[in-house]
This record gives structure tokens, C-alpha cells and sequence, in this order.
């Protein structure tokens, strides 16, 4: 099972967050305790010079014991699952590689940039590959035809949508996001 | 209008780098504002902007509400924005989540796959019990869903739902299983699903082996091969055929698979499945070596793979294997202490806990050797690790792996040197426990520890909090063990090894640095410890050692104690004041006041103030062997859990209170006895004495059995003899304390060890006995043999009589007598089993089955019982039958208390009420229902189902209200007076009453603000937006009906009551909700047949006669695509805020004497058929009669809001020429023009909906009756 799946910049700022298996901290809300793992994950992995290997062993107690931090790095983020002993080791590793490619086709050239301004498009995808914890596809055709059919789906019920509001609405700038 | 787009607001952040609060704070109370649109497109882009906020970490759970209603949107592109939402915000305790649970039913129902699928991705997040119980039937149907889209998502959901919902696992489990004969990707799924659950009770899956091993036979699916192997590692250690059946296959597997992920899986479920292979004979199965040797082949290679991943990896599977074939991987040691090196401390970590493992007699001073190299290159907690693995490596089984405590002494001192980490406790420990377990370690001990605290270099610089552990144990050692240091002078002398420490006035010298100025810096603890072991030097250099030494030592620790007897803390100032107190009264020490009267006199010269103190030494060498009593027992280990094991004595009852009378006389008593008990002896009573006989109690008391010494006040230092041949204290550890019986009671005691020398292996190792060394046996190197060569330079030159053999171990620990055995026993067996179990397969105990999860409890393997049928959802809404007996019995009841001020009503037309009832006569006899008359009619006929949804059309009309009367002596039926306490309908944009007024002439009053609405233009939502016409549509369509009360108005406080009720036949999956302002209240997630559904907003600044805006918000399955929202308006009546005033007609006068205070209105109010309509009026604003002239049927009342507004009315009818209907005049004064006018307009609107309910054709009564 996947506990969670957190994508964080060279800097610390969250970017995508899921907490599969939600996290709880003493006297804190659930948003802070989710802050606090962040910070927490992003302090591991960002110590850690890409020489090294990809694991980090029970380094986050919020989501018990025998949780590893799997890891990968690209440019100016990384991509963490936290996962636990169910999981293959090295078969996470390949679905980190195979949701940066789906996010490299959907966005054209992925940069962080797209995830700052697109987020929801980013958990449509993964919501294509993880769901609630649970790997669900891993084949990169597969992903990518749910994921461009429901935008289409997307689109289509927005454009009925820009009928029933007329011209006014239609023309007012950056309301109506554009999928890629 | 133009609000931020998600794109705005992240833009927004990024432009406000430096404090983006105040510009996320105004986000927050825009989309606020934003999820009170009725727009569906606003609506969702607000959400969408709270979603990406939650990820920032801000709550916006107050959110929860408005995402439902996203969630329901007809389009795509909006639900799809809510379903986000409610996977990222939603927790178990939102509690809106129960209002999903019909509009997940719904879009399971949807024709595209993809709405489908995120209804399914949304279950799977937000899933909680209740959802999983409601939906696991839908969900289970989906898995045969056409779309093999839907049926993974499905299939990977039932996980989740199990979790939540354990019973549902053995309802659906075949179902489930029938998916892994599927598309590769719902298989893949499948075995997912398997793999989790088997991981929780493997016990349940073992009947499915043959089916996973034919998968794992054929498939070529990595992904799902993967799943496979690591389901295959659960299930066999139940299974030992499957786990010798799985060598051949998994090793063809690693031999030709080029995917590494997959090999390293099978090397790891081999590696599980590998202690498990013996067959029933004990015999190895035959490909058992081989595939071994598979293993740690490709291990190998994984560890010498460049890829750093791999290498971590192949560490991994090694420490699996190590667990069954040790042999095979200590092959490797030198591999693995290569990664010890790795800059990456990950590798690092694995690879000495490797080492950890590789650990025997033989290799153990080599590892620790090399593992001490490292320490002083790492850093950080990697230190701490490396630290506590040593120890842990050398002390590991009680000491079982180790040869040498010297050595291993040695080890301690060099981890004790160490700066800045947090070992120190731990190493402080492990001094303390081998010194006070291994009595040969002893002396070398505690000159090590001599070494150490005279090793300037530690007690100063950073890190001392480490060290200060260190320090006290060094020196309790050293001050408790002080004798030892001076035994066997000719063999220190051999010993090259030894530390350098000085020979002479070592006595003098301990005292120096245990009370040195410069102690005061440690903590109070560590002084305390320094302190009491400075007593503890002193009193043997009384018993040895020249006289000058002595009086050095004696002058020396009189001028250092000073500072401690004024030290802050009280424990260190306790401890030098009785060291001072205990030497001055045996006269080892000069009284502290003659001393310094001394002092002052000798000029304070230092010289002159030693040279006193040979005075004292004659008295000091008679002290000692009161002082000696002081170390005179030895300290044993008291195992930890020995407080909890004492007997509780016969005839104790430890509930009891003690008399506190009875402690206090006992206190008094004693007393006497203690003052001349005096000086004691450490542990001649006290816990930790265990020689003290059988006796129980004996043990836990703690002064009253000492031997008496000598008093402070005697000063005749011949005392002693006096009481009896003193102690012979030359063999420490064997004090014979006068009143203990002799040391042949021990043998009874099963704490303490039997003289006899036993083989270490023969016996379990709590037994293992203490071979007692004398000073004779030391004399002799222990064992013949020359020690064995040493890892280290140093070490190798180390004389074997430094060596301490294994068998000196005592590893018991001290436990009360009587200590409660079957406990001991219980302890020690699991604590057997469970060694077993580590050494031979720790897999068994990962198969056990977590006892906190319900779902690892779930056995499949049953049949069902009759009574394991699919959950089905239960209403949690009233249903029809108990809310027709509500309205009986019950409901009337409460409805009346919540409006207290009502009079009781009678029940005369309760039990025709069919407002909730599905049987509901059709409208159109309806009509009559207001009258009693028809009522009776109603009842007797018997009543017709609804014929189809058009029969239903009455919009607005709520049946028939509980009708409440005045029990006044006017009191009397009135029609009027059914419309008092009914509920108004909402006034639906002013189009709502289309859908009613024109079909219902039952409809209640349209509020004024909209007035002409109610009476024509069936379809008035022109203006509105297409969803307020839905919600019109359903109105006319639908049973469903919707009120609202004033209930409890005070002040400028008032509850509303709100109320749906579904009239049709059908139950109605709805979604129904109300809000007022912010406040919102969800009113029912679904309405069976008839049934209705209440709840309550209260609002804090009503006022009288007002109208406040309002929402409803609705959805229903089948009637409305969306979820809608409509503005409402409710109408707070100025009557329901009046109270009765009861005035006497000369106070009335009175009243209206002041003229200046009155504003006045009158009206002309046509009447309505009613026994007493002037009564009526009186009845719907709550006025007390003053005065009722029945001659011209005018009428006087009073009634008042509050103590400072009143009202005044004068009602009377109008002569009417005709028999029609006549009319009221009513002058109404008020003492507010804003209240004068509101109740006009009530009474207007009572007026109307009075007159509504005379069937226009026949009129029931001649209008003669009616009035009076």
C-alpha cells in the first residue's frame, strides 16, 4: 500500500500532496500534521545528494512503523511515495518513472511550473495511476487514454456550460482554464 | 464579479513571496463569498481554489458542504472539481460525508465510465464505515461493470471498503475472486487486493495457491508477477508444501527474467519462504542448497552493483537470508564491511545491522574492532546507531557472545571518551552492570574508572551532559569498589596493560577529584554520586594505609566539603552535610565550630590546619569499622520488575485505607527508638539486603533490624564493644549482620546463586551461576591457555590476566522472596517462545495476524451464515409508520414544548393530520381536510394511494398543520386557528408559488414582500436560472414539499423550524439542505415514503416582521440532474414574536391614556369562515381579551413583544348587508410604527391564508354561523 505521495521542490514548498493513509499529530489540525510531514520528508530526502539510493527507512513515525520513503529527483523536484513492505522496492521506482512520463506527455515538456499552476490536472493523472493507496495501472498507454478522454469530457461539458452563459461570461479572460 | 481563477490565486502567492498570509486571507473570505453563488461555475472554481489552499495547509473544513454540492453538479467538469476536493479535505470525521453516500449511488449509475470512475476514486479516499456498508452491494455490482476501466477501479476500492468494513469481506470475497480470471489490468488489480489481504490473514488465502502459482506460471505481466511473489511471501510460513513447491519456479524466474525489480522480489520471497523448506523428517529439501546459493549469488551481485539502489537492496535481502541460512552470508563479511564505508548512511544502516546479525564468539572482538574505527569518522545519529549497535552486539543474550569483560571493559572506556553524542546513558549502563555482574572485572574496572576521572580532558568542553553519565558511573565504581584497587599489589605490577595511575595516596588522590571544586559543574545527580563514593574512599583509607595519607586525606575533604554543604542543590548539600555530620560524630572529623575557632586563632594558615588533624587520626582508625558498614553489603542488580512482584503480605489489604491515627501513634512510638538506633548499616535492612531470611517483610523494612553502633553522642570510642563483638568486615559482600540468620538461608532463596560451578551451556541462562572468585583463585591466571590474539596492537599486548571469562557472568537479578512465580513463569516461557521464534523464523511472527485490525479477524474459509447477508441502507430519517404515530402521539407533544407559550392544544384534529402519510388522500379532498367536518369524512374514507406524481402538484401546501387552540373560555374551533402554527411554505423567488398557488388554493400565504406571485404565473422563474426551475419542477412533479416555521422567537433570538416532507410514493434519494446566512443545517440525505424530515437554525438578529434570506439546497435522484440552490425568503412573522399581556380593562385605559406613545393602523381584513373571527385575530397575535362586547362583537386586547413594546387592538366586524362573507375592522395601536405595520401585514396574509381554507364550493356553514 501507498501511504502517501508528496511532491516537493528544491526548496521545501510542497507542490502535490496525498495522504493516502492520513496522518495525525497530537494538538494539531490535520492540515498542520500534513505540514509537518512534508517538512519532515523534504528534510530527508533533500540532505541527500543524488549519489546516494533512492530509500529512507522509518524516517516519518506519523505513518507507523516500516514505512519507507521511496524517492526520486528530476531537476527541481522531488517525487516521494511513502510506501510499506507490500510495495517492491524497485517497482515504485519505475512508477515514479512512468508518472513523470505521463506528466511529460500531458504537459509537453513538464516543469515545475506546470505542477505550481496545474495541480488538479497533476492529481487527475495520478488519481489514473494510484488509487486511495492502491496501484492501479501502470501501463503508460492505458493512463494517458483515461486521462485525455476525461478532459475531453472536461471540455465538452464546459462549452455546454459557456452556451448557458452567454457571450459575456465566454469572453471574460483566464475563467475558463484551457486543458493541454 | 470577477473572481481569481485557480491561475490568479497561485499567481497571486508567488507576487506576495515575502508574506502571502494577508493576500491568502483575502482568497479565503472571496471564495467564501464565492460558494454562496448560485453560479455552479463560480461555485466549483471556489472550491477548486480551497483545494490547492488545503494542500498550502489551510483548513477549509468548513468547506465540506459546499463541495457536496460540487460533487453533485450535473457537469464534468464541476463534479470533477469536487470529487478532488473531497478526496484531498475529507477526513473520517467530516461529517457531511454521510450526505454522500446517495450521490455516490447515483453516479455509480452513470453511463460514462469516467463519472463512474471518479465517484469509485472518491469512495476509495473518503470511504468510512457507513459508506462501506452502504455501498459495498453497488460496488460489488460494479466489478461486473462492462468497462474494464470501472472494474480495476472497482476491484481496488474493495480493499478500502473491507478495511472499513470487515464483515463485508466474507460476503464478497468470491465475487472478488472471480476478477482475477480477467484483463490483465483488473486482474492486476485483483491480485493487489489479495496481496493486501492476504498480508492481514494469510490463513485465508491458502486454498488460492494453485491459482497464483499458475499466474506466476504464465503471465508475463512484471507488475502483476511482482504482486504474485510478494503474495506468495505471505502465505508460506503457513504452508510449508507451497513454500518448497515455490524453489524451483521462483529460481527459473530469477535466472531468466531481465528485470531486476522482479529477480530482487523472488530472491526475497525465497529468502521467507526458505525456513520453511525442512521437510516433516527434518531433512532439507533437495534444491534447498542450490537455490541458497542462488541467493546469495545475485545478492552478491547486487552489492557490487555501481547502482547505489541495488546495493541497498541486495544488503536487504541478505539480512532476510541471514535469518535462515546465517552461514551463507557471514561468507560475505567482508563485502558487507566495505559498506560500512558508503558515504550513504542508508547503505550504512543496513549493512551493520548485517553485521549485527554476523555476530558470533569467534568474530565478535574483530567486528566490534572494526566497527570502533568507524565510530570516530561517523557523526550525528549514525554514531548513536554505530554506538548502541556495539553495545548491543556485545551484551546481546545476556552477554552471550562475549569472552572477555576486560576486553570489552576496554571497549567501554574508549566509547566513554567520545564527545557530543548521546550514548553516554547507555555506556554509564553497561559499566555499571558487567562490574556489578562479573566480580573478577571488578578491579580492573574500577582502576579504569580511576583513570578516567582523573583523565582531565573529560570533565571539561562541550558535550559534558554525555559524559556526566559516564562520570557517575566511573565513580561510583570507583568509590564502591575502592578496595579492590589495593588487592593484589604484585599482580598490577605484571599487568603492562593497566592504565597509568598513581600508586601513591591513590586513597588521597580519589578524594581529590571526587570533591574538586570543579565537580560543581556537573549536575546535582553526578555530584550527589561523587559525593557519597568520597565517603566511601574515605572510610577505607580509614581501614588501610599509612596514618599520613589518612590525615591528609581527612584534611583535604574537611576544606573541600565546604563548598558542597552550601550547594544549591538540596540533594548535593544533604549529602556533604551527613558526610560531614557522620565523620565529625565518629570523631574522624573536628567539630566544624571548634575547627574553625581553631582556624581563626592559627591565623588560617594552611600548613598549621594539617598538622591538627593528626589529632584525629586514632579516632579516624576506630571509626572505620563503623564506616566500612557504609559499603558494606555489595550491590546486586535488582531486576527492573522487581517492585512489581512483591508479595503482598497475608492479612494486608491494600485498598484498605491506613488509619492515619494509628500511623501517627506508631510514629510517636518509635520515635524513641530510632534516636538511639543511630548509624546503621547500608543494607543490612533496606531492599536491597536478600540475605535477611525467609521472612518476606523482613526485606522491605528499612531500619528497624540494624546492628547499633556507637550514637553521635558518644563520644567513648570503646562503644562498640560494649554491644557485642563487632562485624568482621574483611570479606566485603559477606557482611554477617548481627540479627540475620546465617548465610545458609540463601539457599533457599532462589535469587541467589548456589556455590556450585556449572556449566554454561548445561544450563537455561537465567541460571547461570556465579562462580564466586576469591582472591585465591585470582592468583592464578584464569584458564591455562594464553589469551588469544588481539584484533588491535594495544589489545594484543594485553596480559591474559586481564582477561574475564564468560563464566564469571552473574546475569541474575535480584528479586523479592515470594515474588509471584506463575507471572515469572508466564514471562519466561513467552519470553522462550518467542526467542525460538526469532532464531528459527521471524517470519511466523509477521504472519500473525495484527489483533488491532477487525479485517485480519475475517475468516473466509467458513460459509456463510444465514444471518451474513449484504447490508443494505437503513434510513436513518424517520420512516412513514413512526412519524404517523409521532403526529398521534409524540410529535404534537414536542411541537408544543418548543413553542411554549402556546396553549395545549387539543387534539381534535390530529388524528387526521396526513401530512406524512404516502396514503394521503388526493388534493382535491384535501381541501376539505381543513374543516372538521371533512376531517371526520377523510377518516372514514379509505384513503387512495397517490395516483402517479401529477396527483401530487401541491406545491407549497405541507398538509394540514397540528392545529392548536386557546383553551380560553372563548376558546372554539376555528379554521382560522389551524393556520396559527403552520408551517409556512418557502416563497420560492417569487416563481415558487407558481408552482402552487394556482394548483393548491391550500397554499399558505406568500410572504408580502412578493405578493402578487402567489397568485398567477404557474411558471414565474423566468428571470431565475435554469436550476431554480428545476427546483420548481420538482415541486410540481414531486411529493416533495418543504416549510418552514418561526418556533421559540425571544427577543431578537428565534428557531427556525424546518421541515421537508416527501408525499410521494416513492422514496426519494434526495439531498436536502437549508441555510441561513452561514449557518447551515443538512436536513435529511434521503426521505423514505411519506416520511418527513426536521431541523432547526437558530438566528440571533431576528426582527419582527422581517423577512431573512435564505437557502435551500436540493438534490434528488431522478427528479434533479444538480444539486440546486434557491435563494429563499422567510418571513419572520410579528405575531410569532408577541406575547400575551394580561392587562385589566382600568389598565388598559390606562395604557391608551398616554396618547403620545401610540402610533395607529387600522385595517379592513375581509373575514374568513370561522365560529369567532374576531376571536382569531385576538388567538394569531397572542393578545389577552381585555374586554369582549358580544352585542356589536367588538373586541379589546393587549399583547406586547417586550416589557417596552406593546400593542393595543380594537377588532370589530363590519355590519354586512349580504350573508357573504363579512369583514373585520381592526384598529391597531402600537408603541412602534415598524410593529404596527408588520402585524397589518400579518394579519393580512393571516387573513388570506384563513379564507383559503373554505372550499369555495359548497361553503360548509351559512356565513351567518360563522361569526358568532
Amino acid at each position: 500500500m501507498i501511504k502517501g505521495i508528496i511532491i516537493v521542490n528544491n526548496n521545501g514548498q510542497a507542490r502535490i500532496c496525498k495522504f493516502f493513509q492520513s496522518v495525525h499529530e497530537q494538538g494539531y489540525s490535520a492540515e498542520e500534521a500534513q505540514q509537518h510531514v512534508i517538512r519532515k520528508v523534504f528534510q530527508q530526502v533533500a540532505q541527500r545528494p543524488d549519489s546516494f539510493c533512492n530509500y529512507l527507512e522509518g524516517s516519518i513515525a506519523e505513518w507507523g512503523e516500516g514505512t519507507k520513503l521511496i524517492y526520486r529527483h528530476y531537476a527541481t523536484l522531488y517525487f516521494v511515495f511513502a510506501v510499506d513492505k507490500l510495495e517492491s522496492d524497485l517497482g515504485i521506482l519505475d512508477l515514479i518513472q512512468v508518472f513523470v512520463e505521463a506528466l511529460d506527455k500531458c504537459f509537453e515538456n513538464v516543469c515545475e511550473l506546470d505542477l505550481i499552476f496545474h495541480s488538479d490536472k497533476v492529481h487527475y493523472i495520478l488519481d489514473e495511476i494510484v488509487m486511495a493507496g492502491m496501484v492501479l495501472e501502470t501501463n503508460i498507454v492505458s493512463i494517458l487514454q483515461s486521462v485525455n478522454d476525461q478532459n475531453k469530457l472536461h471540455q465538452r461539458s464546459l462549452s455546454k456550460l459557456n452556451e448557458a452563459l452567454g457571450v459575456a461570461q465566454k469572453s471574460k479572460p483566464g475563467a475558463i482554464p484551457r486543458p493541454r | 464579479m470577477f473572481e481569481k481563477s485557480l491561475q490568479d490565486l497561485v499567481k497571486g502567492i508567488r507576487a506576495h513571496k515575502q508574506d502571502p498570509k494577508p493576500f491568502i486571507s483575502q482568497a479565503i473570505a472571496e471564495c467564501k463569498i464565492e460558494l454562496r453563488n448560485v453560479d455552479a461555475y463560480v461555485k466549483a472554481q471556489a472550491v477548486r481554489k480551497l483545494t490547492y489552499l488545503q494542500m498550502m495547509g489551510y483548513d477549509v473544513s468548513w468547506a465540506a458542504f459546499a463541495i457536496v454540492e460540487t460533487m453533485s453538479q450535473a457537469r464534468f467538469a464541476h463534479k470533477r472539481i469536487g470529487y478532488l476536493a473531497a478526496c484531498q479535505c475529507f477526513s473520517e470525521s467530516t461529517d457531511v460525508v454521510l450526505l454522500t453516500t446517495n450521490l455516490l449511488k447515483k453516479e455509480f449509475q452513470s453511463t460514462s465510465q469516467y463519472e463512474v470512475g471518479l465517484a469509485i476514486n472518491c469512495l476509495a479516499n473518503i470511504v468510512t464505515r457507513d459508506l462501506a456498508r452502504d455501498l459495498l452491494q453497488d460496488t460489488v455490482l460494479l466489478m461486473s461493470h462492462s468497462k474494464p476501466y470501472v472494474r480495476k477501479k472497482a476491484v481496488s476500492a474493495m480493499y478500502k471498503l473491507f478495511e472499513k468494513y470487515p464483515q463485508g469481506l466474507r460476503l464478497t470475497f468470491e465475487k472478488l475472486k472471480e476478477r482475477l480470471a480477467d484483463e490483465p489490468a483488473v486482474t492486476s488489480c485483483a491480485v493487489n487486493v489479495v496481496c493486501e489481504l492476504a498480508n492481514q490473514n494469510p490463513n485465508n488465502y491458502l486454498s488460492m495457491a494453485p491459482q497464483f502459482f499458475r499466474l506466476l506460471k504464465t503471465s508475463s505481466n512484471n507488475w502483476m508477477l511482482i504482486k504474485v511473489v510478494k503474495l506468495m511471501g505471505s502465505l508460506v510460513p503457513q504452508e510449508p508444501r507451497l513454500a518448497r513447491k515455490l524453489l524451483d519456479p521462483l529460481a527459473s524466474i530469477i535466472q531468466n527474467t531481465a528485470a531486476k525489480s522482479l529477480q530482487y522480489e523472488c530472491i526475497h520471497t525465497l529468502t521467507l519462504a526458505l525456513p520453511f523448506t525442512k521437510k516433516a523428517d527434518g531433512t532439507e529439501a533437495r534444491s534447498a542448497p542450490g537455490v541458497v546459493r542462488l541467493c546469495s549469488d545475485h545478492l552478491r551481485q547486487f552489492i557490487d552493483d555501481a547502482d547505489q539502489n541495488l546495493k541497498y537492496l541486495g544488503l536487504v535481502g541478505f539480512v532476510e537470508l541471514m535469518k535462515s541460512h546465517p552461514k551463507a552470508v557471514v561468507e560475505h563479511k567482508e563485502l558487507v564491511l566495505t559498506c560500512l564505508s558508503d558515504d550513504d548512511v542508508t547503505i550504512r544502516t543496513r549493512a551493520l545491522e548485517l553485521l549485527t546479525g554476523m555476530v558470533t564468539r569467534k568474530n565478535l572482538e574483530e567486528l566490534v574492532a572494526k566497527l570502533l574505527q568507524h565510530v570516530d569518522r561517523a557523526e550525528g545519529s549514525y554514531r548513536d546507531e554505530l554506538i548502541s549497535r556495539i553495545v548491543f552486539m556485545c551484551s546481546r543474550d545476556k552477554y552471550a557472545f562475549l569472552s572477555d569483560f576486560a576486553w570489552y571493559l576496554s571497549v567501554l572506556v574508549k566509547l566513554a571518551h567520545l564527545r557530543g553524542s548521546r550514548h553516554g546513558a547507555l555506556v554509564a549502563e553497561q559499566l555499571v552492570d558487567i562490574t556489578m555482574r562479573v566480580k573478577p572485572v571488578r578491579r580492573y574496572a574500577a582502576r579504569d574508572m580511576v583513570a578516567l576521572l582523573l583523565d582531565d580532558r573529560l570533565a571539561v568542553g562541550q558535550g559534558l551532559d554525555s559524559i556526566a553519565d559516564v562520570l557517575a558511573a566511573a565513580a561510583w565504581i570507583a568509590g564502591e569498589y575502592c578496595a579492590s584497587l589495593f588487592e593484589e599489589e604484585e599482580e598490577e605490577e605484571e599487568d603492562e596493560d593497566a592504565p597509568d595511575i598513581p600508586q601513591t595516596r591513590l586513597k588521597e588522590r580519589l578524594v581529590d577529584i571526587l570533591t574538586h571544586p570543579r565537580v560543581t559543574n556537573l549536575p546535582a545527580s553526578v555530584q550527589s554520586v561523587y559525593l557519597q563514593n568520597a565517603l566511601k574512599v574515605v572510610a577505607v583509607a580509614c581501614a588501610e594505609g599509612d596514618d599520613e595519607e589518612l590525615e591528609a586525606t581527612l584534611a583535604l575533604a574537611s576544606k573541600r566539603i565546604d563548598v558542597f554543604t552550601q550547594s544549591v542543590h538540596m540533594e548535593v548539600q544533604e549529602r556533604a552535610s551527613s558526610f560531614v555530620s557522620l565523620l565529625e560524630a565518629l570523631g574522624a572529623l573536628e567539630k566544624k565550630v571548634e575547627y574553625k575557632a581553631k582556624k581563626r586563632k592559627e591565623d588560617e594558615a594552611d600548613e598549621e590546619t594539617y598538622v591538627t588533624y593528626a589529632a584525629v587520626v586514632p579516632a579516624a582508625r576506630t571509626a572505620a569499622r563503623c564506616l566500612a558498614a557504609i559499603t558494606a553489603d555489595k550491590m546486586v542488580p535488582v531486576n527492573p520488575r522487581a517492585q512489581q512482584r512483591v508479595p503482598v503480605p497475608e492479612g494486608l489489604d491494600l485498598s484498605e485505607p491506613i488509619a492515619p491515627r494509628a500511623t501517627l501513634d506508631d510514629f510517636f512510638d518509635k520515635q524513641a527508638e530510632h534516636l538511639v538506633d543511630g548509624l546503621v548499616p547500608r543494607g543490612s535492612g533496606g531492599y536491597a539486603s536478600s540475605q535477611n531470611g525467609d521472612d518476606a517483610l523482613s526485606r522491605v523494612r528499612f531500619v528497624e533490624s540494624g546492628p547499633r553502633f556507637a550514637g553521635p553522642d558518644d563520644d567513648d570510642a570503646d562503644a562498640d564493644d560494649e554491644l557485642g563483638a563487632p562485624p568482621d568486615f574483611d570479606e566485603r559482600g559477606d557482611p554477617p549482620p548481627p540479627l540475620a540468620p546465617p548465610v545458609a538461608g540463601r539457599g533457599d532463596d532462589p535469587f541467589y546463586l548456589r556455590e556450585t560451578s556449572v556449566d554454561p551451556n548445561e544450563v537455561d541462562v537465567d541460571d547461570v551461576p556465579v562462580v564466586r572468585l576469591t582472591a585465591k583463585d585470582l592468583a592464578q591466571p584464569t584458564g591455562g591457555k594464553k589469551a588469544k590474539k588481539r584484533s588491535t596492537k594495544a589489545a594484543a599486548a594485553k596480559n591474559k590476566a586481564r582477561r574475564v571469562q564468560k563464566a564469571d557472568v552473574d546475569t541474575s537479578d535480584l528479586m523479592p522472596d515470594g515474588a509471584v512465580e506463575s507471572d515469572d513463569n508466564k514471562k519466561k516461557k513467552k519470553r522462550q517462545s518467542t526467542t525460538t521464534t526469532t532464531t528459527t523464523t521471524t517470519t511466523t511472527t509477521r504472519a500473525a495476524p495484527a489483533a488491532s485490525s477487525g479485517l485480519a479477524a475475517v475468516d473466509i474459509t467458513t460459509p456463510l451464515r444465514d444471518d451474513e447477508v449484504m447490508p443494505t441502507i437503513e434510513h436513518r430519517v424517520t420512516s412513514t409508520k413512526t412519524v404517523v404515530k409521532k403526529n398521534e402521539s409524540g410529535l404534537l407533544v414536542n411541537e408544543t414544548t418548543v413553542v411554549e407559550r402556546r396553549p395545549k392544544a387539543s387534539s381534535a384534529r390530529d388524528d387526521v393530520a396526513p401530512k406524512n402519510n404516502d396514503r394521503k388522500p388526493p388534493k382535491r379532498t384535501k381541501k376539505k381536510t381543513k374543516s372538521k367536518k371533512a376531517a371526520v369524512l377523510v377518516v372514514e374514507e379509505p384513503p387512495k394511494p397517490a395516483q402517479g406524481n401529477e396527483l401530487l402538484l401541491d406545491l407549497l401546501d405541507f398538509g394540514p398543520p397540528p392545529e392548536q387552540q386557546r383553551q380560553s373560555s372563548h376558546a372554539s374551533s376555528s379554521a382560522a386557528a389551524a393556520a396559527l402554527d403552520a408551517f409556512d411554505g418557502f416563497d420560492l423567488l417569487g416563481g415558487g408559488g407558481g408552482g402552487g398557488g394556482g394548483s393548491s388554493p391550500a397554499t399558505p400565504s406568500v410572504p408580502p414582500p412578493l405578493p402578487a406571485a402567489a397568485e398567477d404565473a404557474p411558471n414565474g422563474s423566468e428571470e431565475s436560472s435554469s436550476s431554480s426551475s428545476d427546483f420548481a419542477r420538482l415541486f410540481e412533479r414531486g411529493g416533495l414539499s418543504g416549510s418552514y416555521r418561526v418556533s421559540a422567537a425571544e427577543g431578537a433570538t428565534c428557531k427556525i423550524e424546518v421541515r421537508y416532507t416527501n408525499k410521494s410514493t416513492t422514496e426519494l434519494f434526495s439531498l436536502l439542505s437549508f441555510a441561513l446566512g452561514t449557518k447551515k443545517v443538512a436536513v435529511a440525505a434521503s426521505l423514505g415514503a411519506g416520511s418527513s424530515a426536521k431541523a432547526c437554525v437558530e438566528t440571533e438578529d431576528a426582527t419582527p416582521g422581517a423577512d431573512l434570506d435564505a437557502t435551500v439546497a436540493f438534490y434528488v435522484e431522478g427528479l434533479v440532474p444538480d444539486l440546486v440552490q434557491l435563494p429563499v425568503s422567510i418571513h419572520l412573522r410579528a405575531a410569532a414574536f408577541l406575547v400575551e399581556d394580561p392587562v385589566s380593562p382600568a389598565e388598559f385605559a390606562e395604557l391608551l391614556g398616554d396618547a403620545d406613545r401610540w402610533r395607529s393602523t387600522s385595517l379592513k381584513l375581509p373575514a374568513w369562515p370561522s365560529p369567532d373571527a374576531v376571536l382569531d385575530v385576538a388567538t394569531y397575535l397572542s393578545a389577552h381579551v381585555v374586554e369582549r362586547r358580544d352585542g356589536t362583537a367588538s373586541m379589546l386586547a393587549a399583547s406586547r413583544l417586550d416589557a417596552r413594546r406593546k400593542l393595543a387592538l380594537l377588532v370589530k366586524p363590519i355590519a354586512a348587508k349580504t350573508a357573504a362573507p363579512n369583514k373585520l375592522k381592526v384598529d391597531i395601536k402600537a408603541t412602534d410604527q415598524n410593529l404596527a405595520d408588520a402585524v397589518a401585514a400579518d394579519l393580512h396574509a393571516f387573513a388570506k391564508r384563513s379564507r383559503g381554507n373554505v372550499p369555495t364550493v359548497p361553503p360548509p356553514q351559512p356565513a351567518a354561523d360563522m361569526l358568532l
